[in-house]
């Protein structure tokens, strides 16, 4: 079976890890790009612990590649011939999106605004939750006011908690951390959490 | 990066991570080899992971009663 990690480009070596069933990674050259993969001899164990090992071995790319392109873990090829035929009609679009995340790598932001227990009519309710709706897109609002300079794109969920998910240069980073930080100190009733930087899982997109 | 709370932050960004790693990235195969029971039981770890990043909620009402 081979297990695939991620395309990356400008690969310059292997991280020193093995992949999430204990075996050697390995790189495969295709054409404009590489691919990252682990030969094993059954498919990899559906645990959260393989799916971590997976995620680590994606993250640790970032630190030897130019453009990392993460690939979802659950997916696998019988063999060598399997693989080429899936990957080889992708090629192109592959090339094309390692090309936009040259460079950039994924922040997350986590909000969590304590909601009131106490119960009240339904009336009453009703004008509390779309109050909180309303007070969450203010507070998303108001912090994409904030690292708008450092955004190249984003994926947000405003629901409870806000989640989004943020293309940065990796040059950006801190700036935007910083910028997180300030808005956190800003919104000291509110839980702000900072993760990453990721590989832009984010932004690896749909293949047709 | 944000640090309120070293404990909770290495929580979230476990929680963080799996998400990503079982529901974004780049899609390659129709061969998804896990079998309905193996998808359950991944899943069953992501819930203990988010039950575990409840404490996130806490800290936010604790940040509120402070």
């Amino acid at each position: 079976m081979i297990h695939l990690y991620a395309f990356v480009d400008g690969l310059d070596g292997l991280p020193a890890l093995t992949g999430a069933g204990g075996e050697p990674l390995a790189a495969r050259p295709l054409p404009g790009l590489t691919a990252v993969v682990g030969e094993l001899d059954s498919a990899l164990p559906a645990t959260s612990e393989a799916a971590i090992a997976h995620g680590t071995v994606v993250e640790s790319l970032c630190d030897h590649a130019a453009a990392v392109l993460p690939v979802r873990f659950g997916g696998s090829f019988a063999d060598t011939a399997a693989f080429h035929a899936a990957v080889q009609p992708h090629v192109a679009a592959l090339r094309d999106r390692l090309t936009r995340l040259h460079g950039c790598v994924e922040v997350g932001v986590r909000i969590a605004v304590a909601e009131r227990a106490e119960p009240v009519p339904g009336a009453a309710y009703l004008r509390r939750r779309a109050a909180e709706t309303a007070a969450r897109a203010a507070l998303a609002d108001e912090l994409h006011a904030g690292v708008r300079p450092y955004v190249l794109d984003r994926r947000v969920d405003e629901g409870a908690p806000f989640r989004g998910a943020y293309l940065v240069r990796r040059a950006d980073v801190e700036a935007f951390a910083r910028q997180v930080d300030r808005f956190a100190r800003q919104h000291p009733d509110a839980a702000v959490v900072c993760t990453g930087p990721w590989a832009p899982y984010s932004f690896a997109g749909r293949l047709s | 990066m944000e640090s309120h709370h070293p404990a909770l932050r290495s929580e979230v960004t476990l929680v963080e991570l799996v998400d990503r790693v079982l529901n974004k990235g780049v899609v390659v195969t129709g061969d998804i080899t896990l079998s309905v029971a193996d998808v359950d039981l991944v899943y069953v770890g992501l819930r203990l992971l988010l039950a575990s990043a409840g404490t996130l909620d806490r800290f936010a009402n604790e940040a509120v009663a402070a």
